[in-house]
């Protein structure tokens, strides 16, 4: 037998499917150059910023029942890239979801810090603005407590202010928040110095070097965790979809979402980094926060944990620990068979998580009637 | 179907598929009015790495009011189209260079091996490429000033004209009197000053501990895609064992790239990879801190504010702000408990 190249194709098979990839390729490079910014717009629902300081503003955005669930969800979303993930467009759209259920949705947008943000601590963060943010709702709506939804490293800041400030929050939700930064298989997390030994990076030192840590420098990070499906692959996927120009803008979308990182302001990332990666505070017990210590001991109001099971930036077994770190009697974990990106833009997860996030809410609050 | 004559069937009908692919990404190209290389070579990847800048402009002549990100994105569809025919041509070479070994029945990982071995030569000159970990102290320092011409200039230009004096000067008493006394009444208005020489030899030494670290990650990640790739090749080896057949080439591309990522996790999870990374982010910061220090001197010569002092004037204002902050607040908490004790 002559052993055969495992290609069931041609040699002319395979010059004239290269010739078509090419014929291809520069197809859609002639359809990209013809994109326009309005074309690929996000962040559609409508929105109006109630309250700003600094960089920071809150938006509520525009309730579509006449008696929304009350207290408001205050969403608190990373520092790492732009809170509009959760709102890319009409079919994808988790504050879309929410708002047709029926909640009344609010958004912290951190902004882009400048060099002059370097010094801004995670105190700052979480006992300034995100504290001064639930204030100006409580003091605004005469309310005693909101429900805090956190995302990602926005979800550990919740979890940092709801054990802070119990009383406060009525209801926690955590999505795909990284709680414990040394379980296995989180290359990031080995990345970020957490490998229980000696730090790999030295946090403050490049802070020194660098002021603020570009976002370009943490976005070469995440690609590089899957260099080939990232930076080759999915690039090429476009060629399956050129004719649908829906899909197309989709893609551009994420992709402006991807590459559009803010700087992280310094020292409040090299908190973070030390403490919540190197040292694994948070699941410890070792966090301080303004001087005062941050015990998940202290968090007994109603948690949903919600997980992506194929994360590759926060492994589950890094969301799932929160179960046994709290004290709350009503904690419920919900996951879904996605990646970190898929919780927000897989069309499944946009189908269940709203109904998922509001069912669990509307079991533990009570409507408010506008009119 | 007959491997061989697949093969030789391939590489006629290469030519043409060739002139047909250079067609099309020429009239990109052409947008830019760029010099389009069309050379003769047998491969594909070749003729495209030729034309590469060409195309590139074109499509940003093109995409020129195109979104930003539609742009990149554009460029980014091009170079991975380049990346899936050299990886065609590679697999093909390599397959062609073991058909003898795998026809005859032999034992085919070694000669795999062998074939890999000159593969990871290729690929470690090419990721090395332009790095500086070797030569004279003389050729060393002649790149780093190379590098360095940014922050640089100003004091290399005055060493330029100081050096160009003294050669310039060439009898004994001139000789005599700048070694002894010229250079040091020169120093002053030529802004060469002791400080500057430390900085730059600092500056020089953590660019060479750089280079070295650039050096040893970039060998790491070459020997990881050469390790992929004999992965790659094992499997397709595999394949055609158990009769199974890929069914196109994006096919191919997709079993690469889910082999080589899987690679690369394994790789990256190691302690040489995490070392070396993490020597590499010290050595870029130690250098970005000693051009920094140069830099800063410079800036004093020349009463300007420096970033240290930017920053720490950044640094008072912050925390002025904070105390405004925490004095406003308890300011509304003494009003509210005077408003409330009035009512």
């Amino acid at each position: 037998m002559i052993p055969e190249f495992p290609l069931a194709l041609s040699s002319e098979q395979i010059a004239n499917e290269l010739v078509e990839m090419s014929r291809r390729a520069v197809e859609g490079v002639r359809a990209l150059s013809q994109v326009r910014s309005e074309d690929i717009a996000y962040g559609i629902t409508p929105k109006t910023a109630v309250y700003h300081d600094d960089l920071v503003t809150l938006y509520r955005y525009t309730p579509r029942v006449v008696a929304p669930l009350e207290p408001p969800v205050l969403i608190t979303y990373a520092l790492v890239n732009r809170p509009y993930m959760i709102d890319l467009q009409e079919d994808r759209s988790l504050v879309s979801g929410l708002l047709d259920l029926g909640l009344d949705v609010y958004l912290i947008d951190w902004g882009y810090p400048q060099r002059n943000d370097r010094w801004l601590t995670l105190d700052d963060y979480i006992n300034g603005y995100l504290n001064d943010c639930v204030d100006h709702l409580l003091g605004s709506l005469k309310i005693e407590q909101i429900n805090l939804l956190g995302i990602c490293q926005g979800g550990v800041f919740s979890l940092c202010y709801a054990a802070l400030n119990p009383s406060k929050i009525a209801n926690l939700i955590t999505m795909v928040a990284p709680v414990d930064t040394h379980v296995p298989d989180g290359l990031l997390n080995l990345w970020m110095g957490a490998n229980g030994g000696k730090p790999s990076i030295d946090p403050e030192k490049m802070v020194e070097a660098l002021g603020n840590i570009p976002g370009d420098v943490m976005n070469f990070g995440f690609l590089m965790l899957k260099p080939f499906e990232l930076g080759l692959q999915k690039y090429l996927s476009l060629l399956d979809t050129l004719d649908d120009s829906a899909h197309s803008t989709n893609f551009l979308r994420m992709e402006k979402w991807i590459f559009d990182s803010p700087d992280q302001a310094g020292a409040a990332w090299a908190e973070f980094v030390r403490h919540f990666y190197i040292e694994n505070g948070l699941i410890r017990g070792e966090i301080e926060i303004g001087g005062q210590r941050v015990d998940l001991k202290k968090i007994i109001m109603p948690v949903l944990n919600v997980y992506a099971e194929k994360d590759h930036l926060v492994p589950p077994a890094s969301s799932k620990a929160l179960e046994g770190a709290i004290s709350s009697s009503d904690y419920t974990a919900v996951s879904f068979p996605v990646g970190h990106i898929g919780m927000y833009v897989s069309a499944r997860v946009q189908k269940q998580l709203p109904p998922t996030i509001a069912d669990w809410l509307k079991a533990r609050c009570s409507p408010i009637n506008l009119g | 179907m007959d491997w061989q004559a697949q093969n030789t069937a391939l590489l006629k009908i290469w030519g043409e598929a060739q002139t047909q692919m250079l067609d099309a990404w020429g009239r990109i190209a052409q947008q830019a009015q760029s010099p389009f290389n069309r050379n003769n070579s047998p491969f594909a990847s070749a003729m495209l790495d030729a034309s590469t800048e060409a195309i590139r402009q074109g499509i940003r002549a093109m995409a020129f009011d195109a979104d930003p990100t539609a742009r990149e994105a554009a460029e980014k569809l091009f170079i991975s189209q380049t990346s899936v025919v050299r990886l065609l041509e590679m697999s093909l070479r390599i397959w062609g260079s073991l058909l003898p070994v795998l026809q005859a029945g032999s034992d085919w990982r070694y000669a795999l091996r062998e074939q890999m071995n000159w593969v990871k030569t290729q690929t470690l000159q090419a990721a090395t490429h332009g790095l500086h970990t070797s030569g004279t102290y003389q050729q060393l320092w002649s790149a780093f000033l190379e590098d360095s011409q940014t922050f640089g200039k100003p004091w290399l230009d005055d060493k330029d004209k100081t050096t160009q004096n003294g050669a310039a000067g060439g009898d004994m008493v001139w000789e005599a009197y700048q070694k002894t006394f010229g250079e040091l009444v020169t120093l002053p208005t030529s802004l060469w000053t002791r400080e500057i020489d430390d900085g730059m030899r600092l500056a020089f030494a953590a660019w060479v501990d750089m280079q070295q670290a650039l050096y040893d990650y970039n060998v790491i990640l070459s020997e990881t895609w050469c390790a992929a790739f004999e992965q790659f090749m094992f499997d397709l080896i595999r394949l055609m064992e158990s009769g199974e057949m890929l069914e196109s080439v994006r096919d191919m591309l997709n079993r690469w790239s889910a082999v080589a990522d899987n690679s690369f996790k394994q790789s990256f999870l190691t302690e040489g990879y995490i070392r070396a990374q993490s020597r590499l982010v010290q050595t870029v910061i130690a250098y970005r801190q000693r051009q920094r220090q140069v830099n800063e001197r410079f800036m004093h010569m020349f009463d300007l504010p420096t970033r240290t002092e930017i920053d720490e004037a950044h640094r008072r204002i912050y925390e002025l702000r904070k105390e405004v902050r925490e004095l406003k607040r308890e300011m509304a908490a003494i009003k509210a408990q005077l408003n409330g004790g009035q009512s």
